[in-house]
């Protein structure tokens, strides 16, 4: 009686796995002896297979056809916008970086202009930097958008 | 001249196709991994074939919306790609993949709820060519409502069809941990949606 009860815990335990065909051929041995005897085990058996025939209908709604053939070359793009965003920026920064100085160092060391115009030529320099990187940027985010469109047959 | 023209390695620049230079392709995922870390991108179609599907599921998993889903799984490529560099060979290339994406879905999630924006429909999600769509709906906010360990495995096992081994490497967990986790996780839908499959029991065991 007391080997039965335990017979029984263990196979509750392993019934999971042996509907799932993941025990070894000893413990499927034990899980199939146990079940032949018991009724309340069979049963409980039962509603698991019935849960996998479940499961195993269920799946994700696929993507169309088209998704995965351009998947590759999507991806590819991606990596390659990569390399060049990276080459573009830096050319950008040794040229802004470059320009900038010969620019500022004429201005400022031409005594001629007034100290306001100085000033006031450094905060327009400073303004239109940042409005031409925002402006790149926000132009390559509704690319990358856009690519989206293409794949939506 | 259309994106879908172009064959994988080609490039258009300037209305000129360019076709590169053509490599066998690898034979093995080492080998292509291999070669993508010695700067050979084209190897890296192999990977992003084998596992685009894969990647895509997962992130739909996580984040309930194709586009998103979409976006993502390729998100997690060239993340993958920029990361492979100082990937060590020896270890196997799917379980950190798979932590790429995860990462990527959960910083997506943590965006769209500080955006506040509508959640996806849940349920079109999922497909069943037999049962219906509101055992559908009830299995998809059970799963989505099980603790991150448990819904992980139920993910992995029904919509990755992965043997417990694999979930286990996958998720760098002992096997036996696997077992039971999949083993509550599975006794607790089966709980809560038994009222559902006994009324579309007849036509759901045909």
């Amino acid at each position: 009686m007391e080997a039965g009860k335990n017979d029984h815990e263990q196979v509750r335990k392993l019934l999971s796995a042996y509907v799932d065909g993941e025990l070894g051929a000893d413990e499927r041995r034990t899980v199939e002896g146990h079940l032949s005897a018991c009724p309340e085990c069979q049963k409980e058996y039962e509603e698991m297979a019935r849960f996998e025939r479940v499961m195993g209908k269920m799946t994700f709604k696929s993507p169309p056809r088209e998704v995965w053939e351009l998947y590759w070359v999507s991806v590819y793009n991606r990596l390659e916008r990569g390399i060049g965003w990276i080459l573009l920026s830096l050319g950008a920064i040794i040229l802004a970086f470059y320009g900038g100085y010969k620019a500022l160092a004429g201005l400022l060391h031409d005594p001629a202009v007034p100290f306001i115009i100085k000033g006031g030529v450094l905060l327009a320099l400073a303004g239109g930097a940042v409005l031409l990187v925002s402006v790149l940027r926000e132009r390559l985010f509704v690319r990358k958008r856009e690519r989206y469109k293409e794949i939506e047959i | 001249m259309r994106q879908s023209d172009l064959r994988p390695g080609e490039l258009v620049m300037g209305g000129l196709r360019l076709a590169r230079a053509r490599k066998a392709p690898p034979q093995s995922e080492l080998e292509a991994l291999g070669r993508v870390k010695a700067g050979d991108t084209e190897a890296y179609h192999f990977i992003v074939s084998t596992y685009m599907k894969r990647a895509y599921f997962i992130a739909l998993g996580f984040v309930h919306n194709q586009e998103d889903a979409l976006d993502i799984s390729q998100e997690a490529f060239i993340k993958a790609f920029r990361g492979l560099r100082a990937f060590d060979l020896k270890r196997p290339f799917f379980p950190w993949f798979y932590e790429i994406i995860k990462n990527l879905s959960f910083d997506h999630l943590r965006r769209r709820k500080t955006r506040q924006t509508v959640p996806p429909d849940i349920p079109l999600v999922l497909e069943s060519s037999e049962e219906g769509w509101e055992t559908r709906q009830a299995l998809w906010k059970e799963i989505n409502g099980l603790p991150l360990d448990q819904r992980e495995v139920i993910l992995l096992r029904y919509f990755q069809q992965l043997s417990y081994q694999e979930i286990a490497e996958t998720l760098g967990k002992p096997l036996g941990t696997i077992m039971s986790t999949l083993h509550y996780a599975k006794a607790r839908l089966r709980k809560s949606l038994a009222p559902h499959f006994q009324r579309e029991g007849d036509h759901g065991s045909r």
